[in-house]
């Protein structure tokens, strides 16, 4: 399995801004900038990150002028709760590196030590608690994250009466969730990697889906389309499979997503997979309007087809000046019947 | 103008038609309904038309007209 190497970005007395934004989407096209002050980048598909990590915190350095946090992680969760925490025990210290530079506080936590850094982390440091959660756990007791590894996925959610499955991933260090690539804005990324490879069909379904899903929503929020899906389908050593496809017209919802995705999954399904990636790129607006609820839809056909009438009766004026006129050709003696014989009055008749 | 089959007609003394002989059928005129006078189109050079409105033997409505320059009967409408 691909280890994943992410980055976290925080700013404690400025905003993120575009050059920064610019300099990380140069190492990685998976940046995520969360809220004003917090960034994650995802250089997984790096082999060995120091040299751009270097190159990472001389920017940070050169565009940042208050203090700020790089945290380094296999998980989103871990990377950000290494930069956030506040209290470092002698054991804490040991799942941890630290590299302060100037006003960057650079903290790792050191790949195969998760659970022993989560489990030394202070419940109100625990961020997927809420304080309600929080308080009701230290009343009965528990502290620390590595109290409730006995409890158990059923008793916590008996607790805190909620769904508390990821809940309990998190408090053993894992956290699976993934890093989405919002910058630069044209193009949107996401990004999974999973603990055993798979190719079980249906379980690759489901992370598809989960992958549409997430992406549909970010295109709604968006207002956009894409044009082009690219899919990046990890393969044992680190290796990669690459399929795309140019879209015909714009994508912009998740069940039709889910369909492209599938299709560009059927061609190399035979073999393990131990991650995803998904970019849409070439995202322009989609032109919004409101439902007419008041019109029926014959209507607009009729306007379709009366415009298109036109505008080939147009053109052939155009070749034909004054040869051509649209309708039946009705005889003036006709016309003139009309007026005056009933045999001929009818309600085609008289809108004639 | 369109153009119209020619029809043999025999007349009464009011040169009202009595008979028709149409695609070798001679019918007889049940009902007159109604006769009118057609200047045409005379700036264009069509000439005048006596029009009738008839319903025959078979019960068929028609509508014929004599030609006043060409002499001549034609057939112009048959109702459903």
């Amino acid at each position: 399995m691909l280890m994943r190497k992410i980055v976290y970005i925080f700013l404690a007395t400025e905003s993120i801004d575009t050059p920064l934004l610019e300099a990380c989407s140069l190492h990685s096209s998976l940046v995520e900038p969360i809220g004003e002050q917090e960034l994650l980048l995802d250089l997984s598909s790096f082999n060995r990150i120091g040299d751009v990590l270097t190159l990472l915190v001389g920017t940070v350095s050169s565009l940042v002028k208050g203090k700020a946090g790089i945290g380094i992680a296999v998980s989103p969760l871990l990377a950000r709760l290494a930069v956030q925490r506040r209290t470092f025990t002698v054991e804490a210290r040991s799942s941890c590196r630290s590299f302060p530079r100037q006003d960057i506080d650079i903290i790792q936590v050191i790949p195969g030590r998760e659970s022993l850094f989560m489990s030394t982390l202070p419940l109100a440091e625990f961020t997927p608690l809420s304080p309600r959660e929080c308080k009701l756990l230290k009343r009965l007791g528990y502290t620390q994250v590595g109290d409730l590894v006995d409890l158990g996925p059923a008793r916590l959610k008996q607790l805190l009466k909620r769904d508390a499955s990821m809940l309990w991933h998190n408090i053993r260090g894992r956290d699976y969730s993934p890093v989405r690539g919002l910058y630069p804005p044209e193009r949107l990324g996401y990004s999974l990697s999973w603990e055993e490879e798979c190719k079980d069909y249906t379980q690759l379904r489901l992370i598809l889906k989960a992958a549409s899903r997430e992406l549909g929503q970010l295109l709604e929020q968006r207002h956009a389309g894409c044009h082009h899906v690219e899919m990046h389908l990890e393969i044992s050593e680190g290796k990669s499979l690459v399929t795309e496809r140019q879209l015909s017209s714009a994508c912009h919802d998740s069940s039709r997503l889910m369909m492209i995705l599938e299709g560009l999954m059927s061609d190399m399904i035979t073999i393990p997979v131990s991650g995803l990636r998904v970019f849409l790129k070439d995202l322009k607006p989609v032109e919004m309007r409101s439902q007419d609820l008041f019109t029926l839809r014959f209507t607009y056909q009729e306007e379709a087809k009366q415009q298109k009438r036109a505008a080939s009766m147009e053109q052939l004026l155009q070749r034909f000046p004054g040869r051509i006129g649209l309708g039946i050709n009705i005889e003036r003696r006709e016309k003139i019947l009309l007026f005056w014989d009933p045999w001929r009055f009818s309600p085609e008749g008289w809108q004639k | 103008m369109k153009h119209y089959s020619s029809l043999q007609v025999q007349c009464g003394s009011n040169q009202e038609p009595l008979k028709i002989r149409y695609q070798n059928q001679l019918l007889q005129v049940a009902a007159l309904l109604e006769s009118w006078q057609d200047t045409g189109c005379w700036w264009a050079g069509e000439s005048e038309k006596s029009f009738y409105r008839l319903v025959l033997e078979d019960q068929s409505v028609r509508e014929i007209f004599y030609d006043l320059a060409e002499e001549q009967w034609y057939l112009y409408k048959t109702y459903d």
